[in-house]
């Protein structure tokens, strides 16, 4: 009854989840061959409803309404049973999740799980074993059989996503899903799993169904993008002309007028001068300096390992810091200015009061049977700024402020959606009115709808007199917050400057492959795109000399690249105090 | 990681020793003494008991005693048993095989067939059978164990006859009759009455855990492969919610030991809970410290191999080599 072409024909599907409200509704649509379909949608759209449902994965108690049908291949699989559908998972239909972390056993040799994805469709295991290692060279592992014997807690996050696509490609299945599949990853990461994904599709003629919040990145990836919201398929349409509906592109691209820096007079409220963070003989951050002034934000940004939040936490003293000054300037209220380098226990802990930090997966930072007012109100009732009704109210009236209301206020932290978790934790930093707040990747992991609701939070803030240190993967949001940047590099600072010119046309090679990353929703991008070689090494031993040499793709690095390193120097225009770290930079006038 | 496994040693030593030494020192706190008969006791007279006691040194300070104690000790000499009228080391060596038999046995079959029913329960969490396998390891744990081993022996051993009611073989069993089934059969009851109540524990703890695992992300990507879901509990969440059992496990062995002293009373088990609460009765200092040795030695075995389990279940434990 289907073409024979359809590799996926979906009619009609629909999800039943308890409640009245279906989490999906009425969804058709077809997949042909070796098409790239992308899905898009608001968390709690559906998206990965849409997933379980394709694998026959719903989660307990959801179940497909009576007019749903599903083809896969012309098979009737809505009306399969546990085997029928066991056959197909894997073999014909294939699944890469969100979180390489969680999704590959901790207890078992990736080549073993890799393995398991054609023993479980009766290879034999010698077969079997081989087929893993084959696969496991082409995702990309330099040593596949190494890789084979390694558990998931020895491989970087980007390696294990390679793993566990290994792991979904490996019978070559008519159909990918792959719901989120770099969500969890860096930008720069981000691009080699997704361009592995597009080269595996290409050879085996796979279907690829690309889940994602992100409408840029999955337009440059596909040819046609579906859209669901409240768990209907309200738009399917070749990619450019959803991506022109929603002017994604236009907004990332808006000339976002920064935010007029404080009077250069004032004193900084934040003063950090070469401050080393040492773990063991592991040198997280090497000697990093900045200063803020109250109502400035300073972006930073750098793949994982770069030493992001290992300054974050030097910054708060949640960390000792080996070397360097670390001093709080005069602060609102009179407070005096205070060496927290040299801070220990009580007066430590007071000076905190000051200086607030917005861990990174700051939702899951919050107690989950704890009321969201209550963990607010702990923050006043522990620095002693209100106590029991009082702090309640207080707490209550700041949650309302950022958009959570009373009814929302008196739930459990288990009982929010990720956005709101991530709102109260932004309140509990907020309550105590520090002047300091470091954000530790505040929008990892949140939809575009809760991305906005955050930056202008924490804008309104910076307004207030809130000096911020945002850190984040998500270069276009730390433009908007941020009129200066940092870019880091295995514990230094690389470049730094203006947002508008670090975040768009950053002079050294690491800054400008990171700032090509991101997704603009064109898929030419793709093409002009700087995908850099292998990951960050290992913190333990930089590489000497220029600490990026290894994956630097200018063509002209040479000796002095790999034996001195370069440090910050001016790039002209002097007074855009713009200043990057390479050998290759334009020369400066005269130095 | 050699530095670790000798640091692991040395504490396990040390704590040994402790443990002895404060039995050794507690029990002479006890009133009465090895050669302390009832007043109107015709064996000894206060002046022969005196000879004695001088005798075995028991006259001198305690910390005296102890230096005594394990000076011979290091020489492989565990002391004379008052009670049994016979060397330490030889009446451990009667009563520790049977012991170890019936701890062995108990010990396997509760954690065995605990994982295994855990596992399942927790796994169908929702179904009406697992509910009432939950609502089983419930009653047995509210039911003291004395309580479950008197149950034990006054239904299938003396009501229904199943089971002998106690020892640890017939006596008069003829030869070349089934040896084996006979032990067997003795065996039974009293391996019963100390695994229950650690199988129940055991099966809520393996229950809790393949829950908690069930839901996981690699889980489902297991599943996405097209595994079955038997492969699916066995391989993967079975390895993966194996932790609190086994780090339950390594505490067992001292508890169990302290079961079969009860065990072992009311099934007439000639093993080394029977021949300690007699050694203490009768203040046959040189036989508790034997047995409290035997024990306390047991015990950091048992904890040594089940940190080995740990590591062997979780190689996020493992040091990088």
């Amino acid at each position: 009854m289907t073409e024979p072409t359809a590799v996926l024909d979906v009619r009609t599907l629909g999800v039943r989840r308890g409640g009245l409200a279906l989490a999906l509704d009425g969804v058709s649509f077809r997949v042909d061959r070796g098409e790239r379909i992308g899905v898009v949608g608001h968390s709690g759209a559906g998206k990965s409803t849409l997933a379980g449902a394709l694998l026959g994965l719903l989660p307990r108690g959801a179940q497909l309404t009576p007019q749903s049908e599903l083809y896969l291949g012309g098979d009737a699989m809505h009306r399969a049973d546990a085997r029928r559908w066991r056959a197909a998972r894997g073999a014909r239909i294939g699944l890469v999740m969100q979180e390489p972390m969680l999704a590959l056993d901790p207890a078992m040799r990736i080549g073993a799980q890799v393995a398991e994805a054609a023993t479980a469709h009766g290879v034999a295991r010698d077969d079997a074993d081989a087929r893993a290692i084959d696969m496991l060279a082409k995702v990309g592992f330099g040593d596949p059989r190494a890789a084979a014997r390694a558990y998931a807690h020895e491989l970087s996050g980007g390696m294990r996503q390679r793993a566990l696509i290994a792991a979904a490609m490996l019978m070559r299945p008519a159909v990918l899903v792959a719901d989120e599949p770099t969500t969890a990853l860096d930008p720069t990461i981000q691009a080699q799993v997704l361009d592995l994904l597009d080269a595996l599709r290409a050879e085996s003629g796979t279907a690829l169904l690309l889940i994602s919040h992100d409408l840029a990145l999955v337009s440059e990836r596909c040819d046609r993008v579906l859209r669901l919201e409240q768990g209907r398929l309200v738009e399917d349409d070749a990619a450019a002309t959803v991506l022109a509906r929603h002017r994604i592109a236009e907004y990332r691209h808006a000339e976002t007028a920064p935010p007029r820096p404080s009077p250069e007079a004032a004193p900084p409220v934040l003063d950090a001068r070469d401050i080393t963070v040492r773990y063991g003989r592991v040198e997280a951050v090497r000697g990093v300096s900045l200063a803020l002034r109250a109502g400035e934000a300073l972006g930073v940004v750098g793949e994982s390992g770069s030493g992001k939040s290992s300054l974050a936490h030097a910054l708060l003293r949640l960390v000792p810091i080996a070397e360097g000054t670390l001093r709080l300037g005069a602060g609102r209220e009179g407070a005096e200015p205070i060496d927290l380098g040299r801070l220990h226990g009580e007066a430590l802990r007071r000076a905190r009061r000051r200086i607030q930090l917005i861990p990174q997966d700051a939702g899951a930072s919050l107690t989950p049977h704890c009321t969201a007012e209550s963990l607010v109100a702990e923050g006043l009732e522990v620095h002693g700024l209100a106590r029991g009704a009082e702090a309640l109210r207080r707490a209550r009236a700041l949650l309302d402020e950022l958009g959570i209301d009373a009814a929302l206020a008196a739930r459990r932290a288990r009982q929010l959606s990720t956005g709101e978790r991530q709102r109260v934790a932004i309140a509990r930093a907020l309550a105590v009115g520090p002047e300091i707040l470091v954000c530790d990747e505040p929008l990892a992991a949140v939809d575009e709808a809760t991305r906005e609701r955050i930056i202008a939070v924490l804008e309104t803030q910076r307004r207030g007199g809130l000096a911020l240190v945002v850190i984040s993967h998500d270069l276009p949001a730390v433009e908007r917050l941020a009129p200066r940047a940092m870019v880091m590099y295995l514990g230094r600072v690389v470049e730094q400057g203006a947002s508008a010119t670090v975040l768009r046309a950053p002079a050294m090679p690491y800054a400008q492959a990171l700032v090509s990353a991101v997704p603009t929703g064109d898929p030419a991008a793709t093409r002009r795109r700087i995908v850099l070689q292998g990951e960050i090494p290992a913190p333990a031993s930089p590489p000497p000399g220029c600490a990026f040499h290894p994956r630097c793709p200018h063509p002209q690095k040479d000796e002095r690249c790999t034996s001195e390193r370069p440090s910050l120097v001016p790039i002209p225009p002097l007074e855009s105090e713009h200043h990057a770290a390479c050998w290759k930079l334009p020369l400066p006038p005269s130095r | 990681m050699r530095g670790a496994f000798l640091r692991r040693v040395g504490e396990a030593a040390l704590l040994v020793g402790f443990v002895v030494a404060t039995c050794f020192v507690l029990i002479r706190l006890a009133p009465g003494d090895p050669f302390y008969g009832p007043l109107d006791s015709a064996t000894w007279s206060a002046e022969q008991a005196a000879v004695q006691r001088a005798q075995f040194g028991y006259d001198r300070p305690i910390p005296e005693q102890f230096l005594r104690y394990v000076w011979r000790l290091a020489q492989g000499d565990l002391g004379w048993s008052h009670a049994r009228g016979q060397p330490v080391a030889e009446a451990l060596a009667t009563a520790l095989p049977a012991t170890a038999l019936l701890i062995t046995s108990a010990l396997t079959l509760a954690f065995l067939l605990g994982i295994a029913l855990g596992a399942w329960q927790g796994w169908r969490r929702e179904s009406r059978l697992a509910r009432l396998t939950d609502l089983a390891s419930l009653t047995v744990l509210s039911i003291p164990e004395f309580l479950l081993a008197l149950l034990l022996l006054i239904g299938p051993a003396t009501a229904w006859g199943w089971f002998p009611t106690g020892g640890l073989r017939d006596p008069y069993l003829p030869a070349n009759a089934g040896v084996l089934l006979d032990r067997l059969r003795h065996l039974a009851l009293p391996t019963l009455a100390l695994a229950l109540p650690i199988m129940a524990v055991v099966m809520r703890l393996q229950a809790g855990a393949t829950t908690a695992v069930r839901d996981a992300e690699f889980i489902r990507a297991a599943r996405a492969r097209g595994l079955p879901d038997r492969v699916v509990l066995r391989v993967h969440a079975l390895r993966n919610s194996l932790i609190p059992a086994l780090t339950y496990a390594g505490v067992q062995l001292s508890t169990a030991l302290g079961g079969a002293v009860i065990v072992e009373g009311i099934f007439s088990w000639p093993g080394m809970g029977r021949l300690v609460v007699e050694g203490v009765g009768r203040r046959d200092y040189p036989l508790v410290a034997g047995a409290v040795l035997i024990a306390a030695i047991c015990t950091v075995l048992g904890t040594l191999l089940a940190d080995l389990a740990l590591l062997w279940a979780d190689p996020r434990r493992r040091r990088p080599s």
